[in-house]
């Protein structure tokens, strides 16, 4: 049998009866191979202090319940093997999840998280007439497929604690529950799709910067993705007006006219001409550096080879 | 070594200085890059979103560009480039009915891709084909103990399962490149955070309040400098580097470098040779310390 290893740990500690703050508890712990940090925490808990506080319940990915920073990345500490996180440093680090409030050592507030998920409608809202009175709504095995890596969500918060848009704007939906929107969104069986995403282009559907820190996923749900194709849904349905469509779409246009990104363009049409004035002093800072350019713009050369190509794609429709 | 070269439209554009750099970088280290005048902006996260197909058949195009130039390896130097590109690639080279897709609208162009390309970043290079080893010896101007913050930021990262260079989680190129260019690297807590940059136009508050914690993290440490492998991520922490510092009540003065400036600083290259004086946060104060005042 292999034999166990001392492994130094730093674990946050809070408790808001006694601290005013956090702070980190160094120790080191005898690791048997094969445990995960979930079983790290559990043996401080019963044989070094037994005040450590942290959620847990399956042990198996399941639940969702054990959700924490583990050396910087939101992660179930159920599925995280010590050896795995040891390849970083020599030193791990367990801290509450982000984007949350801190209750208690390694225990977080979900309140925020939940008011989130209930404001995107996280339930199926079919056409009642259409709702057979003897059996349930059938739906192919296709139209699982598109809903199915998503309704695989546990809720375990780690892509909201990891999400940067969110770190910086709390009145951002979120990953979570703009993958759950999506999870509705696209069910054959909804007939809401259009209010939900008139709802959530209002609510910032285009306010997540695509960093992808959400896609390692426990559970393989990868909200970015929804929420890419949130959109794509979105501008399908003709929901159009706001400054994330526009900027697609002038993307496009800078493409198909000069082959090139056409920054002043871009800026201007997203922005709107009277939110650009505004931006004056910008401008000319960035002017006097030659790092505004005007919109005047030659196109590339075999500029129609392009455009042909981009029609070829889109089905032959010019948009 | 010989490498098809696709700086991407901000280098060309507000970042200039970034594409000038790198093409005298690139002479100093004997790269070859090969121009692809005809190439097209590979159309970011945006067309990926809104019309994937469309992007998929330009991006096709522009591996093929490469690839009927005789050339397996095309190199970027702006992360959203590679991130988009290199997913492209990877659909077009594993989804048979993709490749034949984007085939059939290049088809009407008389060219096709035979998927025999692969995309690269220059930091990339740096560790994998060119050498840390070889890019050390032609150092002629150490940097010095510089403590430079190395600033990732996302899409030379992340998905993981689309770039798979290096571990998303704990990435560690940058600082390698710092220290064998004499530097020292100051490890920050925005290191692999998101700049903001592609919500800049869509909510701009939150944009610059992302770029301000980052510049924030960096500051705290102690960093004299900052370097970025990413012309957005330039743009969010150097060009609004002052809104950025507003959004989060603070004032900054942290210089930022291009990749290929910092390399090309300890190659011996002037500041005027790499641009930077278009830089919005001035870097006097490390070419003093540098002596390349």
């Amino acid at each position: 049998m292999a034999e166990n290893k001392r492994v130094k740990f730093r674990i946050f500690r809070y408790n808001p009866e006694t601290d005013r703050e956090g702070r980190f508890q160094e120790m080191e712990v005898p690791v048997q191979p094969g445990w995960t940090v979930l079983d790290v925490l559990q043996y401080i808990k019963d044989e070094v202090d037994g005040t450590l506080t942290f959620r847990r319940s399956c042990r198996s990915g399941i639940c969702g319940s054990c959700a924490m920073k583990i050396n910087g990345d939101a992660k179930l500490a159920c599925k995280t093997q010590v050896g795995f996180e040891l390849e970083k440093g020599s030193t791990i680090t367990v801290e509450p999840l982000g984007n949350m409030k801190q209750l208690k050592d390694l225990v977080t507030d979900f309140e925020g998280f939940w008011q989130k998920f209930t404001k995107v409608e996280p339930w199926l809202q079919p056409d009642e007439s259409k709702v057979p009175a003897d059996r349930e709504i059938p739906q192919s095995q296709e139209e699982v497929d598109v809903i199915d890596r998503v309704a695989d969500c546990i809720k375990c918060g780690s892509c909201f604690g990891d999400c940067t848009v969110l770190e910086a704007d709390p009145d951002f939906l979120g990953p979570m529950a703009l993958a759950q929107a999506f999870r509705f969104a696209a069910d054959s069986r909804d007939a809401k799709k259009k209010e939900r995403l008139s709802d959530l282009t209002r609510m910032g559907l285009w306010w997540c910067a695509h960093c992808y820190r959400c896609v390692p996923c426990p559970k393989q749900v990868k909200p970015a993705h929804a929420i890419l194709a949130l959109r794509e849904m979105a501008i399908q349905e003709g929901l159009v007006n706001d400054p994330g469509v526009r900027h697609v779409q002038a993307f496009r246009e800078s493409i198909v006219r000069y082959g090139k990104l056409n920054e002043a363009m871009l800026v201007l049409k997203t922005r709107g001409i009277f939110k650009q004035l505004t931006d004056f002093p910008q401008a000319l800072a960035m002017m006097r550096k030659g790092k505004a350019k005007p919109p005047f713009k030659k196109p590339i050369r075999k500029i129609d080879d392009v455009r042909r190509v981009v029609k070829a794609a889109a089905g032959g429709v010019q948009k | 070594m010989k490498y098809a070269y696709y700086p991407g439209c901000v280098a060309e554009e507000s970042c200039s200085e970034l594409d000038q750099a790198m093409h005298l970088v690139a002479a100093k280290l004997s790269i070859d890059l090969v121009p692809l005048e005809e190439a097209t902006c590979c159309g970011a996260r945006d067309l990926s979103e809104s019309e994937p197909e469309v992007g998929l058949a330009l991006n096709a195009r522009n591996l093929a560009l490469a690839e009927a130039k005789g050339l397996n390896k095309m190199l970027t130097i702006c992360n959203t480039c590679t991130l988009t590109l290199s997913e492209a690639n990877l659909r077009l080279k594993t989804d048979g009915a993709a490749m034949a897709a984007a085939n059939k609208a290049l088809a009407e162009i008389g060219m096709s891709y035979r998927g025999t390309v692969n995309v690269t970043h220059f930091l990339w290079v740096l560790l994998q084909e060119y050498g840390l080893d070889n890019l050390k010896k032609r150092v002629v101007r150490p940097l010095n103990g510089l403590r430079v913050a190395p600033f990732y930021g996302c899409h030379i990262l992340r998905p993981a399962e689309s770039l798979g260079f290096e571990s998303a989680e704990k990435p560690t190129s940058l600082a390698k490149v710092i220290e064998a260019l004499g530097g020292r690297t100051v490890p920050f807590a925005g290191e692999k955070k998101c700049c903001g940059f592609h919500i800049v136009a869509v909510k701009e508050s939150t944009s610059h309040r992302m770029a301000g914690r980052i510049l924030s993290e960096a500051a705290d440490e102690g960093a004299d400098c900052m370097v970025t492998p990413c012309p957005l991520c330039h743009l969010s922490v150097d060009a609004w580097q002052g809104k950025a510092g507003k959004a989060v009540g603070r004032n900054f003065s942290l210089p930022v470098f291009h990749l290929p400036q910092l390399i090309g600083l300890a190659l011996g290259l002037s500041a005027s040779q790499l641009g930077l004086g278009r830089h919005l946060v001035g870097v006097g104060g490390v070419l003093q310390r540098l002596g390349a005042a």
